[in-house]
């Protein structure tokens, strides 16, 4: 049997950056967060749409609202647009309480909304069924490579919806913790950690025509061109300021392979987040 | 696009440890003879008893062959859910005559991992916490479990978890698929593994998701049948290797089938109920026939989602006829979840080897325990006993909680 392999081009399928937002709160502002009513022009979530969602879920749908607010296409249909969402480490606080609740009374206190609510579907889940859209949803990542791994799989999308639906688009919601919660034994957080979540509106472009346009893609290692570089395991909150300095940032996916952000447009970056979460966190 | 996106994409290696067995040959039989993997469970936890019928694995398998991948005291002294990770991928990989650490070195060939992992810090913590361990109050941001095997794998590409609840395996082998298509890699390890967990079978329990029949274990998952009453839980880890059709004849290596077509949709409808109205999930079903470059009437085989649940039984029912119209009623349809449980984020994956085996061994594996159809499920069912039949393309249904639809079409490589 003869093992050899041979190698191919890379993965060349770009995606256009229609829209891009942030948001980020405090541990103790998420569950006021998650009553607010969450809607922009059309679109909106069922009122207590959020009750037994997960911190990162509530963060992630509020990145949403804000990228839909901040989108060029603000009047286009989204019923066939796909969302995959890029967590790490999701569901902490809450798998905690559970664990504590079947070790003191029993399987009886274990909720059923652990099941939906804190796995790495869940925020992918939640904008599919409360925005309703009908493309693919899927959570990606779960850990420190999450982000890197959520644009990886746009990219990987991105011909399927093209051929499918051409008309469609990606939201790309990655969400994370700048420092992880740490609870005590009774499941009470003894920190004050920040929730972040950055949503990103691709549209696939097959056949990429200008390339001036904000994008991102996949590209080869040897051809890097961006001076700003980022680990595939570099944290949210690094990966949020470097787009925001408007750098073109590359995030190195393997020894050969890395996806490249261009520079986002200062009409996309003056978009940015909820300006109240922001300025409580400077303060 | 990469340069070869017309290649087929094609199955060269298969790994597997399941409640019906550890082997493609060993699962194929209990398939065929129509045997059941499900036994009472355990679940206790903190001196309680919970009983469950469920699909347990009693010894997870290091492969012989894998022995040049993975050490056996490395395998030994991994947690369950890697080791369900770590034995079917290595064995896929050996199956298919792939040795990364040496292929890598020779720089020949890229190989990327795409692992199905639902909730996998879920069972990292909760396993930890039955140890008395704290990582669930104070979480590290250790890399995944797919890198981590990556790593003792030495695979050089790229490498990812994906999660679509029931149906993450099956998301697996459609983004490697794309992977292969498009050029990031030259081969790919793809599927998925679930384990049995206290957490998940409360969780499940308290859903009424479960079914909670109290005779006999073995009965209790009857996919169809007019008196089913929710799923049996099970555990495993599935995990191919995907090549280009080309690559793989040059090498000369056992082609399993083709990854022919992939359909994928959501039904944003509820984040637990399956959607009564069938549009969506028979759209996945189309896409990927479509996909195929098939018609309905080309499928030979359509291994069904089909749980056990009342609603979603019959919702999938309705997308099958919905999707395949007149064909639907000469098209045979079984759940092998009546035999091997429901794997949960490897049920995808675990289906996908049931199509394969079909169309290896032109067979069709029955839907046990369908004594009694659901008027609601009328669909051409294999009752009990599984038929011969010649079997060139299989569709497989997977449907997950938050709506996440996918098909797979699975074709002969002939």
């Amino acid at each position: 049997m003869n093992h050899s392999l041979s190698s191919s081009a890379d993965l060349s399928a770009l995606c256009l950056i229609e829209s891009y937002a942030t948001v980020s709160a405090h541990f103790s502002e998420i569950d006021a967060l998650a009553r607010e009513k969450h809607s922009h022009g059309c679109h909106s979530l069922p009122p207590r749409f959020l009750r037994h969602a997960d911190e990162q879920t509530v963060i992630g749908m509020h990145s949403i609202i804000q990228a839909m607010a901040a989108d060029t296409q603000d009047s286009r249909d989204i019923r066939n647009d796909a969302v995959i969402a890029a967590t790490c480490l999701g569901g902490q606080p809450s798998a905690a309480r559970t664990m504590i609740g079947l070790r003191d009374k029993g399987p009886v206190a274990v909720r059923p909304h652990i099941v939906p609510q804190c796995s790495l579907h869940s925020v992918a889940s939640t904008a599919s069924v409360g925005f309703g859209m009908h493309g693919p949803n899927f959570g990606v990542g779960g850990g420190p490579h999450a982000p890197a791994e959520g644009f990886l799989l746009a990219l990987t999308l991105a011909p399927m919806l093209a051929k499918t639906s051409p008309s469609s688009r990606i939201w790309l919601v990655c969400t994370g913790w700048d420092q992880q919660p740490c609870l005590d034994a009774a499941g009470i957080l003894t920190n004050d950690p920040i929730c972040r979540g950055m949503t990103f509106v691709l549209k696939p472009e097959m056949t990429p025509l200008d390339t001036t346009h904000p994008h991102i893609q996949v590209s080869s290692v040897k051809n890097i061109s961006s001076l700003h570089t980022l680990p595939a395991h570099g944290r949210l909150k690094e990966l949020c300021e470097q787009f925001e300095k408007g750098n073109c940032t590359t995030i190195t996916m393997t020894d050969t392979c890395a996806i490249e952000i261009s520079a986002l447009s200062s009409k996309q970056l003056s978009s940015r987040s909820n300006k109240s979460i922001l300025q409580k966190e400077a303060a | 696009m990469g340069l070869e996106q017309s290649s087929r994409i094609v199955i060269t290696g298969v790994g597997a440890s399941t409640p019906l067995g550890h082997s493609f040959s060993e699962i194929g039989d209990a398939l065929q003879a129509g045997r059941s993997g499900i036994d009472w469970y355990d679940a206790g936890t903190f001196n309680r008893l919970q009983k469950h019928a469920a699909a347990s694995v009693q010894e997870i398998l290091l492969p012989t062959e894998t022995d040049s991948l993975i050490h056996t005291e490395q395998f030994e002294k991994s947690s369950r859910i890697e080791q369900f990770m770590i034995g079917p991928a290595a064995h896929a990989l050996a199956d298919a005559g792939i040795n990364p650490k040496v292929d890598s070195l020779e720089q020949k060939k890229r190989v990327g991992i795409i692992a199905g992992i639902g909730a996998e810090q879920l069972k990292d913590w909760e396993c930890d916490f039955l140890d008395n361990g704290r990582d669930v109050f104070e979480a590290s941001r250790q890399p995944s479990l797919v890198h981590r095997v990556a790593h003792m794998l030495g695979v050089n590409g790229p490498v990812t978890t994906v999660a679509a609840a029931c149906a993450s395996s099956g998301y697996a082998l459609a983004l490697g698929k794309t992977w292969l298509t498009n050029g990031l890699v030259d081969a790919c390890v793809v599927g998925g593994c679930d384990v049995l967990s206290p957490t998940a079978l409360a969780a499940f329990h308290n859903l009424r998701a479960l079914s909670r029949r109290d005779d006999d274990p073995q009965k209790a998952s009857r996919p169809f049948d007019r008196n089913r009453d929710g799923f049996v839980m099970g555990e495993g880890g599935v995990f191919f290797v995907l090549e280009r059709q080309r690559a793989a004849e040059d090498r000369q290596c056992k082609i399993y089938g083709e990854l022919a077509g992939i359909g994928m949709s959501s039904d944003a409808s509820h984040m637990v109920t399956p959607c009564s109205d069938p549009v969506q999930a028979s759209r996945a079903i189309t896409e990927a026939i479509v996909d195929a470059n098939l018609s309905p009437a080309d499928v030979d085989y359509i291994n069904a989602h089909a749980a056990g649940t009342p609603v979603g039984d019959a919702a999938e029912a309705g997308a099958i006829r919905n999707a395949f119209g007149t064909a639907a009623t000469e098209i045979f349809v079984s759940s092998t979840k009546s035999m091997s449980g429901h794997l949960i984020s490897a049920a995808a994956a675990f289906e996908a080897l049931a199509c394969l085996v079909a169309i290896e061994r032109n067979m069709v594996p029955p839907t046990i325990n369908l004594d009694d159809p659901d008027e609601n499920c009328c669909l051409r069912h294999v009752p009990h006993q599984s038929i011969s039949l010649p079997v060139h393309v299989a569709a497989s249904n997977s449907f997950g909680f938050g709506g996440s639809n996918l098909c797979l079409v699975l074709k002969s490589a002939a």
